[in-house]
Formats: structure tokens, sequence, C-alpha cells
């Protein structure tokens, strides 16, 4: 199965600050699919608290998600659409 | 004020220790097992603090215990010890320590203070591996200070509540959770206290002033006495707040007004019901579209309104339109400069020229309609004219929004600020044609005045209680009656006491001030009568000096009773 790739900005209040990427990791571990979140190149687990916090993400910038597996539509879309919801605080 | 408790900085240089390759299956499922029991430690923790209803500190260990089964840094832990034949702990520990590296690297602070916090959390795990107990806050006596180089959330989150009396660190600053876990205890704290561990030692009395930022060691008898009796005037004044927080603005004869907080940026939402505020009497949107090169699109709009509208409920909340240009400018290029900004194209001129930017700053007001009781007002109405096209474009985008199939009040108040010397002159008019005024006192003295505010040189003109200005406030109040519409005012001038009593003797129905101001302007509404504030009104509107006034107020509200230390002009 091929891997799903999506362009998100982030809109989310504080990017991906402790408490966010926190929740944000955990809606990752939901899926079966293995995602990947990009910044600049550097790509990291979307499961992984220690990864997602390294990139250091922040509102405005654009990332890209990779899912692969099974509900890997369903993940992109899900995790996207956290990202890009900007009414969250 | 407290003993000193130092809390040692724990050095936790593990050792490299090899192992046999026969080990690694049997090091891989001890490191995976206390993994496991760690994070057991942690929930249990996590839920004794929700217990006590600190969401917060609930909320960050929630964060931190997710990095005990992090894939990346488990799973390289685990490749380490078969790859290098090592011991847990000391996979563990290198394998974190290369990790964090990356993030005290990073630019912005608050990752960096993240680095912190996740060491804390693996510390815990090495700590286990090693076996070592963790038990720092035993011999806690009551009354203690603590003093320690970091205090990590994990420890500050086993702090016995009710037994520390402040805290000191060495490093943090204000967003370390140091500070904010001192501030959900409510204890005070100095953080970035640099060396102070070489100054104290356990047992020492210790002054920790979280005000000034101040940490008094030993101190004399004569300082510790001040200070004891600023921590009674302190706890007594924090008691009064907040008894008078609950309470209405009522005079002592029953005459109730509105008194309401003037916000501009959203975290000030959160002193709204510490201060009492009947809601949000002017929400100023000019911070939306400030410092920044493009125009804040509609949702954004939408999301900052909606937040105004439901931290003020069950009051309301007043959206003034945009009020660009005076002393605030976007940062667009096409924006001209202009002789004389303030009397140029201005608040609602800018936006009945700048169409576009008016529109989506009323659709998303209307939208935030559903989410609060959301009143609008025009800010420097001029002229009927500019009242009526105003509405017409208000109008227009309400039936755009219906016809999307969106819900909207339709019975939102529309009103409009006074603080044009033509808007009062023609009050009568306006009053007929919207559902409330709000006087704005700044704009409305300096235009009256032909005094610039902001000019040192001739400040000596600005004076608030200028019979002329006084004239005008009155005539503004009494069409606004006359015509059977409500009447506010927002603006400095509200804060000052004397004031207050003053704008409560001309009959207004509302006041707004800044949220901090609003304690003291209770303080002073509550211990006057309105009979008494009418008299004084009408005595002072007839008189012919601002500084006769200014004087007779003073001496009016020291004949009433009202407080003193309140009359800080």
């Amino acid at each position: 199965m091929a891997a799903i790739r999506k362009e998100v900005v982030v809109k989310h209040k504080l990017g991906l600050h402790a408490r966010p990427a926190a929740s944000f990791v955990k809606l990752a571990r939901k899926f079966e699919a293995d995602v990947i979140l990009e910044k600049n190149g550097e790509r990291v687990n979307a499961k992984s608290i220690m990864g997602v916090m390294m990139l250091a993400v922040a509102r405005g910038e654009t990332v890209y998600l990779e899912a692969e597996g099974k509900d890997g539509a369903k993940a992109c879309e899900q995790l996207s659409a956290f990202l890009e919801d900007g009414s969250v605080a | 004020m407290g003993k000193a408790f130092l809390v040692a900085p724990r050095d936790l240089t593990v050792e490299r220790r090899a192992i046999k390759a026969t080990e690694v299956e049997a090091e891989q499922a001890r490191l995976e097992r206390t993994l496991a029991v760690t994070r057991e430690e942690f929930a249990a923790l996590r839920d004794e603090v929700k217990k006590h209803k600190t969401s917060i500190r609930a909320e960050i260990l929630d964060a931190y215990m997710l990095i005990l089964d992090d894939e990346m840094l488990t799973g390289q832990a685990l490749k380490k010890i078969a790859e290098e034949e090592v011991s847990a702990e000391y996979a563990f520990k290198t394998t974190l320590d290369d990790m964090l590296e990356v993030f005290e690297a990073m630019e912005d602070p608050y990752f960096r203070e993240r680095a912190v916090d996740f060491r804390d959390v693996g510390n815990r795990v090495v700590l286990n591996l090693l076996g070592v107990a963790y038990r720092i806050f035993e011999d806690l006596g009551k009354d203690a200070v603590l003093v320690a180089h970091d205090l990590p959330p994990s420890d500050a989150a086993a702090l016995p509540r009710g037994k520390v009396r402040a805290i000191v660190t060495e490093v943090g600053s204000r967003t370390s959770h140091t500070a904010i876990m001192a501030q959900s205890l409510e204890v005070p704290a100095v953080v970035g206290a640099e060396g102070v561990m070489g100054y104290v030692r356990a047992g020492d009395l210790l002054v920790v002033d979280g005000i000034d930022g101040r940490v008094v060691v030993n101190p004399t008898d004569e300082v510790a006495a001040r200070y004891r009796a600023l921590m009674r005037e302190l706890a007594e004044e924090k008691k009064r707040r907040a008894r008078l927080a609950e309470l209405p603005a009522t005079t002592l004869d029953g005459y109730r007004i509105e008194l309401s907080a003037n916000v501009e940026l959203l975290p000030e939402l959160e002193a709204l019901k510490r201060h009492g505020c009947d809601g949000v009497g002017l929400y100023r949107t000019e911070f939306l579209f400030l410092h920044r090169r493009d125009l804040p699109p509609e949702e954004e709009q939408l999301d900052a309104y909606r937040k105004v509208a439901e931290a003020s409920l069950p009051h309301t909340c007043i959206i003034r339109t945009v009020d660009i240009g005076g002393d605030k400018f976007l940062s667009f290029p096409e924006v001209a400069r202009e002789l004389n900004p303030y009397l140029g194209l201005r608040a609602i001129r800018f936006c009945l020229k700048r169409r576009d930017i008016f529109r989506t700053q009323l659709r998303a007001i209307l939208r935030a309609t559903v989410y609060g009781k959301v009143k609008i007002m025009f800010p420097m109405i001029s002229d009927v004219e500019e009242l009526r096209a105003a509405k017409e474009v208000l109008a227009d985008v309400g039936e755009e929004l219906k016809k999307e199939g969106r819900f909207i009040d339709e019975e939102l108040e529309v009103g409009i600020m006074v603080e044009v010397p033509s808007a009062v002159l023609s009050a009568d008019v306006l009053a007929r044609e919207c559902d409330f005024f709000s006087l704005g006192t700044n704009d409305l003295i300096q235009y009256t005045l032909a005094a610039d505010r902001g000019n040192e040189k001739i400040a000596y003109l600005y004076e608030p209680f200028h019979p002329a200005v006084l004239k005008l406030i009155k005539a503004t109040v009494d069409a606004a009656h006359r015509n059977g519409i409500w009447v506010g005012v927002c603006g400095e001038m509200v804060a000052d006491p004397k004031a207050a009593v003053l704008l409560l003797g001309l009959s207004f129905d509302e006041f707004s001030a800044s949220p901090a101001s609003v304690p003291d302007i209770k303080t002073a509404i509550r211990a006057t009568r309105y009979v008494d504030a009418r008299r004084v009104a009408e005595r002072a509107v007839r008189m012919t000096s601002g500084a006769e006034i200014r004087a007779y107020l003073t001496e009016a509200l020291a004949d009433m009773g009202v407080p003193a230390f309140l009359c800080r002009w």
C-alpha cells in the first residue's frame, strides 16, 4: 500500500508545544498506520512525543504528514484536521 | 516566609556497565518493565494531583508520561542495549541525553525549558532502574521554603499541599513550570535566583517576596516584622477583593450600575471573573489587525470574538469595530501617511472606505453572536449618515449570512461611541437610530479641548474635569435617556473615583474600565449614595473651572466617606 502524503499549514494555537503535542501524539497512536511528520526535510515518528517536539513546530509553519497502513487515509485526515484547527487553545 | 529546605541536586552520572551478550534480552526486559512501573507511578501522581483540581499540573504530567512509552526513545535505548552490550540505565540515559541536546540547542526558550522537564521524567526512570528511593519531601517540616537549583514538574507535583510556603529556584523564568505551579499552589516564588543555593543553609529563615522578586536570608527583626505586616495586609486585601468580586456595583441606596471591563488582549479575559466585572463593555479589536502584514481572516476574528463572548457570560460583551487610524496604523504600504491622523481617515471612516475589511469583521462579529450575548458598537460616529451607512452594511452582511444558512442573533443591539463633539450635539438624532451610547472620554476630551493628550507640552490643557467636557457628558446622558436608550462610559477617566462618583451622579447606566481598576471603582460606588452623587454632580456641572471642580470633588468624596486611598489623581 502506498503512503499517503499531505501538506498542512499549522493553525493550532501553540504550534506543537508540550500539551498540544501530547494530544497530537495520543491521536496518532490511535491508528495502526505508521505516521511520519516532516518539517524542513526532517522526518520524525508522529507517535513519538520526543520526535514531534524536536521539530519545534510553530503556528503558521508548513509540515507534511505521511501515513502508511490500512487506516492511513483516516489518520492523515484526522491529524491534519487537528493541526488545522485554530480554535483549540 | 519560612525555613529553608534545600533540595539537593541529584547528580545522575551513570557509569557505563558492559553486559554479556546472553544478558541482552533480560536487560531489555528490565528496561521495559521499569518503564511500565514508572508509568504507573506517574499515573498515580497525576490522579492524586487531579483530586486537588489543579488541572494544569495534571495535564503537564499527562504530557510527560508519553515519553515513557515513546517509540523513538525506547526503541533506540533497546537497540543500544543489544548493539553495544551495555546496561539498561546506561543505554536509556545516554539515548535520552543525545535527544535532549537537540532541545537544549533550540532557539525558542520554551523548547529549551522542556528539555529540563524531559530530563526529569527520564531521571525518574534511571533512578528506578538503579533502585534508588525517590522520596525527597519526606522530611519536609511545615512552613518550608523550598530552595532548589531547579524544581522539575514531577517534584513540584509531588509537593505536599499546605506545607510549602514559598519556592526559590536558581534557574527558570516566568514561563517555566516552576512559576506556573507556584501560581497554581498559590505560593510566592522567585525563579532565576542565580547562585542562591550558595547563600542559604538549611533551616535559615527566608523571606520570599514574589512581588519584587526578592529573597531575604535571615532578615533582621525589623525587616521580618515589616514583611509579616505586609503579608497580613495582602491576605486581608485578597479576602476583601474576593468578596468584592462577588458583589454588584450598587450604591448604598440601591442604584445598580453595570461595571464592565475594557479588553484589548485575550489573556486579559482571565481577569474578568477575578475582578468581578459585569462582562466586557469595550472589546478593542485593533489588536487583531496590528503588527502584521496581512488582514486577520474571518475565522481568526470569529475565534477571538467567540472567546470574548463566552468569557463574558452570563453578562454581555460589546465588540467595537476596528478603530484604525489616529495613533494605530496597519502595516500596509497603501495606507498613506496623513498630516492630521486624529482628524483623518480613522475608525468608522476607514471602515466605510474599506468595505472589504469592514464586511469581514461584521461577518465574524455576527457569527459570534451565537456564542454569547454580543452587542456591536461603531467608533467615532460624527454624523447620522455615517451611522446609517454602517447599519446598512451590517444589515446586508446579516442577510448574506442568513442566505448561507447561518444562525445569527437578530436582536443584536447596535450602539455608537460618542467621542466627537458633533455626535454629542446631534445626540437626539443619533439616539433615535441606535440602541445605546458609549461615551469615549479620552477622545471626547481631546477633541473638545483641541488638546493632543500625547503632547507633553500641552498636557496641562488635557483636563477631564473641564466644565465644557462635563456639559457635553451631561448632554449625552440626557439625550440618551430622553430617547429611551441606555448610555455607558468607557475611558481612563472612570478609573478615578472622583470621576466615578461624578459620572454616577450624572446617571450613567454603565461604566467600562480596565479589569484591574474595576475593584477600586466598585469600592467607590459601594461607598456612595446615589442621591449624594446626584447632588454633587448637579453642583459640579455649574462650576466654572476644572481646578474648582477637582477641589470640590475631592472634598465631597471625603465628606461622603469614600476611602481616600482610592484617590490617586
